[in-house]
């Protein structure tokens, strides 16, 4: 009896033995679960930024690099008042003030239309010229996936002083006109470099011999180098290309400084020609930059908010 | 036949004891700041935020870059390296316990006043804090509501001269969270 009583106990000793085991295996995950809640943000959070990938901002402070434009756009509804001069040679000696007396200038005001697309028209003492530009940027560099931001740039200019002293007879209206094009391809580093190159195109519809070409073709390339955390030092050159340029004109080199302040950006700019907007100052400089033919310059940039913001 | 009682009972216990665990993924977290020269506000609607209602522990965590703001030069400069340096600094987090722990009936509806203490992490500052808030549960799902202030220097958030004026120095800060059950796998 005591046997039979004694296997009896033990096979219930068994079987609470495995339903125990049994529950245990079912019970331990579920019980270990909700201890770690810093584990579970950590899981929710990296499906997130897997999911989010973030456009690069700022890889230029303003929406020109020096002179020529950088890949940057303004963000919707954003109007940004431009005012720019460019003086005379800092070799011009003290009895042009080194150049202040010879002051040009472009009044002009840009607009973001959407976050990717802005507007801006302008008009410079300089030629007295007005000018107009369409930019779209195609893509944005993200955190990762899209390597660069790819802007495309269109502008007119229209040239309303009196021009004709080389030509035979007075000019009309389209002889007044020039066309640029230009795919700007810009990174940003993580160190505080952007790059940017920019091939353009600037068309002339008449020039001055039948020996000069009607369409320039140029290389740009530019860098923004942060110096501080609302300064930066720029650097832009256009390189036309041999048979596509005017004669005795000198490729454009301008360097300068960007501080950028609540809602202003100052451009000091440092450049070889006295030309703003495309048609001047990729086609027609003739300073010579390392000799001394130095324009000091800036743009200033004043930013209103004026339509509505996007809703992205 | 006890036996399967027992397991069954057991099954339930565990099952109960999980849904103990609440979540959100579209959180509010919005912050207010008046001076005389400006008022500014900015919404994050993307809040994480986690509810051990068990041991009366949260963690809430906001994305710096997730505040909106009326104008897009507002919301470029707050991100800037000048404000809260968001490329260094991308989040904001809170880990705490109510001072009830777990002891609240958060199954059964009603309005709970809680106090919530525990460290905010913000623009590589850590700091204790004690928020109070009430927790609503409505058929079953707690909804939290709080209001409190933060100091800036605190958080080593200081902005340029130029700023200084236009921003508080103590920032109104509010949160409502509306959460769910949660589920493993649930995105």
């Amino acid at each position: 009896m005591l046997n039979l009583s004694g296997i009896f106990i033990k096979k219930r000793l068994l079987q609470f033995l495995v339903c125990y085991s049994i529950l245990f295996l079912i019970g331990f995950p579920m019980m270990a679960q909700d201890i770690d809640l810093d584990k579970l943000m950590q899981q929710e959070t990296k499906k997130d930024s897997v999911k989010k990938n973030e456009k690069i901002l700022n890889t230029f402070l303003t929406t020109r690099i020096s002179n020529g434009h950088s890949v940057e756009t303004l963000p919707a509804g954003v109007m940004d008042v431009k005012i720019q001069h460019r003086f005379g040679t800092l070799n011009s000696g003290i009895g042009q003030l080194f150049g202040l007396d010879q002051a040009t200038i472009r009044i002009g005001a840009d607009y973001g239309i959407t976050n990717n697309l802005m507007v801006g028209f302008g008009r410079a003492s300089f030629q007295k010229q007005l000018d107009g530009f369409l930019k779209y940027k195609i893509w944005s560099q993200k955190e990762s996936g899209t390597p660069v931001t790819i802007t495309s740039l269109a502008s007119v200019m229209l040239r309303t002083d009196p021009f004709d002293a080389n030509l035979p007879y007075k000019p009309n209206y389209s002889d007044r006109l020039a066309y640029a094009f230009q795919i700007m391809i810009a990174r940003k580093f993580s160190d505080g470099i952007s790059l940017q190159l920019m091939p353009t195109i600037v068309h002339n519809n008449i020039v001055p011999t039948s020996n000069d070409p009607n369409d320039i073709i140029s290389m740009g390339a530019g860098g923004s180098f942060q110096l501080s955390k609302s300064t930066r030092f720029n650097i832009e050159y256009y390189y036309n290309l041999q048979g596509y340029k005017f004669e005795n004109t000198q490729n454009s080199m301008s360097m300068g400084f960007d501080i950028g302040t609540g809602g202003h950006v100052f451009q000091l700019v440092f450049t070889n020609g006295q030309g703003i907007a495309e048609r001047p100052f990729i086609t027609e400089t003739s300073g010579d930059f390392f000799g001394g033919d130095i324009h000091f310059g800036f743009n200033i940039s004043r930013l209103f908010q004026i339509g509505g913001k996007s809703k992205k | 036949m006890k036996k399967a009682i027992g397991i069954l009972g057991f099954l339930c216990i565990t099952t109960v004891g999980f849904s103990q665990l609440w979540m959100t993924k579209t959180g509010s977290v919005s912050f207010y700041s008046h001076t005389s020269v400006e008022d500014i506000r900015a919404n994050n609607n993307e809040a994480i935020s986690f509810l051990d209602a068990s041991k009366g522990e949260f963690r809430f965590q906001v994305l710096i870059k997730g505040f909106k703001f009326p104008k897009a030069a507002m919301q470029e400069h707050f991100n800037g390296e000048q404000y809260m340096n968001s490329d260094e600094f991308p989040k904001a987090e809170f880990k705490g316990t109510m001072d009830q722990g777990g002891s609240l009936p958060l199954k059964t509806d009603g309005e709970y006043k809680v106090v919530v203490n525990g460290e905010m992490t913000m623009h590589g500052v850590t700091k204790t804090i004690s928020v109070p808030g009430i927790i609503k549960v409505k058929n079953g799902f707690p909804e939290v509501n709080a209001v409190f202030q933060v100091n800036r220097s605190d958080f080593k958030i200081s902005v340029p001269s130029f700023s200084a004026a236009k921003i508080a120095e103590s920032i109104e800060v509010t949160v409502y969270c509306k959460y769910e059950a949660f589920k493993s796998g649930n995105n």
